[in-house]
């Protein structure tokens, strides 16, 4: 097709308007296939998996590097943290039961894929999004009316904190107002608890033991307090505790974070609103 | 212990096995112990039936009471999956001996983790494990494991201090950018501002800030923000944006941030100065404050010095502000401490005081008489009080009374020489004098006997005798 010079006055030519539908079309093919890796179920692809894990164990590895990597091959933020970075930790994991790794590997490992975590804590940040987005003085009238208040534990002598990490992560995303807490006490976290009114207190725990920290953790709190926030329990404790009898303080047992959020103080104000 | 052959030590050659073969069934048990750190020989139901600790071991106590008991008792929930996989294995007869790392408990006080080798018994399902301390390792483990909680905490507290900072750029309604002068770009600003150049924050942090203004160069740009925020209530920079054309005033202030230099700036667009200082009210006042021919001086409610004018420090002799700046204004009085606490307690009292004569005295001794007013600006813990200082010398020159007023006093005295003995008018002036004094001091000092004793260079007793005889005592006045 002949090319001819156009003028502002004249009608777009056959080429020009097949310009314009072909960077529409891969636009919307570069969009689909983003908004695919994004939803995907949940599932991790075994090959970039497969990578993360190789990039995790390199002694040359770089966190950042490696966040970026995963970002280019397509994943959204949301597809790294919530299913990239938990898999390689359940890999992780399972290495370790299978002695193919040692547990020094293991803790090294951990912290690595927790570095990563960092580094998407700050792009996935809710305040910097409704910083550009709202009326500032409106958003937070109306951040301090609606959002639940929660607070994450992880009792001293857990050293996996992950998952503490990542379930931070995550509330924050979803706008929920967190107090992120580590290495806590029983008496440090009553203390914390009687000082703020929490909806919501997620307590994550890879040891058996945290059972006996939540105890008396409680035990602190009804010498201050008459109603205890629901405690939720999650993280890999969840698999340890088939048969051992829990506390009636514990409100649910999970690793989704949707029952955990269902399980948090009723607003009256929010409810008759 | 019973010293058996271990079966299946496959990296060894055979002519290796048949040396180790020589070595004499008595003294393997011994070597063996001494090789790892923890020994145990197992049934094939996993009981310990013998177990060795390594000397160089001795810190993992005494583990005798183990013996005769499974040894899934002693190892962590986690752990017992492990250590069956390991024995299924075994049983398989699998070839490989990996490395299995098992947590042991003991009365669930203490756990301590071990690298444990499998090794089958030819006589027996027994078996042996071969065990390496990995307690150091996991110190190490530990330590790293603060590190990363101790980071995570440093995190929470950024971000909770960068919250903070964020929600205040967000609620203030001043337009603010903050520049980086390492390399003149903008670092960060809030939506305020971002308006006033007509484009979205995200564009214009990390944006060179001079060119977001027609005309001007990085460094020029750097030069003028240095010397307006240096520069004591310098005058703001105008400057017009090249986007939108709109002009505005920037009154930058600079500080440190790690070793950076940066600049907060606030910008404000110029129809708002201007409407500022349409009413001229304030430039106006600071022409009066710079140019007076009074001394004006600003304190706060005890006295302390917080500004005043040109003319203030010429009467006391004074360099510069900060030569007087923040010490208090009694140094300056001729009655020092007296003066003051008279000035400011009608100053409390009334809210002002009309005429208070003294003399202002400098560093250097020299001293200049004046008429001071005074009155107190605002309330709480920013309230001052505004003095000034006319130099009463100039005007009692001014006030110089016309010739036949100097002809009237000659007149009088000359009706007075004559009338009485000079002794009797020395007397008579004396009492008069004193008792304008006495009348002077008590009004000046609110009738405070004790400041106005203290003003006179009376005792107390002394000027109560004096009121008494010049009949100032009231009723009940005298206990």
């Amino acid at each position: 097709m002949p090319l001819h010079k156009t003028t502002r006055h004249d009608p777009p030519s056959s080429s020009d308007l097949i310009s314009v539908l072909a960077s529409h079309v891969v636009e919307s093919l570069r969009v689909r296939a983003a908004s695919r890796m994004r939803f995907s179920g949940g599932r991790a692809c075994p090959r970039i998996l497969a990578d993360l894990f190789d990039k995790v164990n390199d002694p040359r590895f770089d966190s950042r590097t490696a966040t970026a990597e995963l970002m280019e091959r397509g994943l959204a933020q949301d597809a790294v943290s919530d299913v990239y970075i938990p898999a390689a930790a359940r890999q992780l994991g399972a290495d370790w039961t299978e002695d193919r790794i040692s547990f020094a590997q293991a803790t090294v490992v951990a912290g690595r894929l927790q570095e990563m975590l960092g580094w998407l804590v700050q792009s996935n940040d809710f305040m910097a999004e409704s910083h550009r987005a709202t009326p500032n003085v409106l958003f937070m009238a109306e951040s301090h009316r609606a959002t639940p208040n929660v607070l994450v534990l992880s009792f001293a002598g857990d050293e996996h904190t992950l998952g503490w990490k990542l379930i931070t992560l995550q509330l924050r995303r979803l706008g929920v107002a967190v107090h992120a807490v580590l290495d806590a006490t029983p008496a440090a976290a009553s203390e914390i608890m009687d000082q703020n009114a929490y909806d919501l207190v997620l307590i994550s725990s890879s040891r058996i033991g945290v059972l006996g920290q939540i105890d008396a953790m409680v035990d602190f709190l009804h010498a201050k307090m008459a109603q205890v926030p629901p405690l939720v329990l999650g993280g890999s404790v969840i698999d340890l505790i088939d048969d051992t009898p829990l506390s009636t303080n514990i409100k649910a047992v999970t690793n989704s974070l949707d029952r955990a959020l269902s399980c948090k103080k009723i607003n009256t104000s929010l409810r008759s609103n | 212990m019973k010293a058996a052959p271990i079966n299946r030590a496959t990296s060894f050659s055979a002519a290796n096995l048949e040396r180790f073969a020589r070595i004499e069934p008595g003294s393997l048990g011994g070597i063996v112990a001494a090789a790892s750190d923890i020994t145990m020989l197992l049934t094939g139901g996993g009981v310990i039936t013998a177990l060795m600790i390594n000397e160089g071991s001795g810190d993992l106590g005494k583990l005798d009471h183990w013996v005769g008991r499974p040894v899934r008792d002693f190892l962590t929930a986690d752990c017992i999956s492990k250590f069956d996989a390991a024995v299924e294995r075994l049983e398989r007869g699998s070839r490989t001996s990996r490395a299995v790392e098992l947590n042991h408990r003991d009365n669930a006080i203490w756990e301590f983790p071990i690298q444990y080798t499998f090794h089958s018994i030819e006589a027996d399902g027994s078996f042996l494990m071969l065990g390496r301390d990995l307690r150091p390792i996991a110190e190490t483990q530990r330590q790293l494991v603060q590190a990363q909680i101790a980071l995570e905490r440093g995190y929470e507290a950024q971000r909770e201090f960068d919250s903070r900072y964020r929600l205040l750029l967000a609620t203030v309604t001043d337009a603010i950018v903050l520049v980086s002068l390492g390399d003149g770009r903008i670092s960060d600003a809030n939506d305020h501002a971002a308006e006033l150049f007509d484009l979205p924050r995200k564009d214009i942090v990390g944006a060179v800030f001079a060119s977001l203004f027609d005309e001007i160069r990085r460094a020029e740009m750097e030069s003028k923000l240095l010397n307006s925020a240096l520069s004591e209530g310098g005058a703001p920079i105008m400057l017009t944006t090249s986007g939108s054309g709109r002009k505005l005033a920037l009154a930058p202030s600079v500080f440190r941030v790690g070793g950076d230099r940066v600049v907060i700036c606030r910008l404000t667009p110029r129809e708002e100065v201007l409407r500022i200082a349409s009413d001229g009210l304030n430039s106006a006042m600071e022409g009066l404050f710079a140019a007076a021919v009074e001394g004006i001086l600003f304190t706060d409610t005890v006295g302390t010095v917080r500004n005043a004018n040109d003319r203030f420090m010429s009467m006391v002799d004074a360099a510069h502000l900060p030569a007087i700046k923040g010490r208090n204004l009694s140094e300056f009085l001729a009655r020092g401490q007296v003066d003051l606490g008279v000035v400011l307690e009608n100053v409390r009292r009334d809210g002002q005081v009309r005429v208070y004569t003294t003399d202002l005295i400098s560093d250097f001794g020299s001293r200049v008489p004046v008429e001071a007013s005074a009155i107190s600006l605002g309330q709480g813990r920013g309230a001052q009080i505004a003095f000034i200082f006319r130099d009463s010398a100039r005007m009692e020159a001014i006030r110089i009374p016309p010739m036949e007023g100097e002809g009237n006093a000659q007149q009088n005295i000359l009706e007075l020489v004559g009338s009485a003995s000079l002794k009797e008018i020395v007397a008579e002036t004396n009492d008069v004098i004193e008792k304008l004094c006495i009348e002077t001091a008590i009004k000046l000092t609110s009738n405070n006997r004790v400041a106005a004793a203290e003003m006179l260079g009376l005792s107390r007793q002394s000027l109560y005798v004096k009121l008494r005889k010049y009949d100032f005592l009231k009723k009940g006045d005298e206990e």
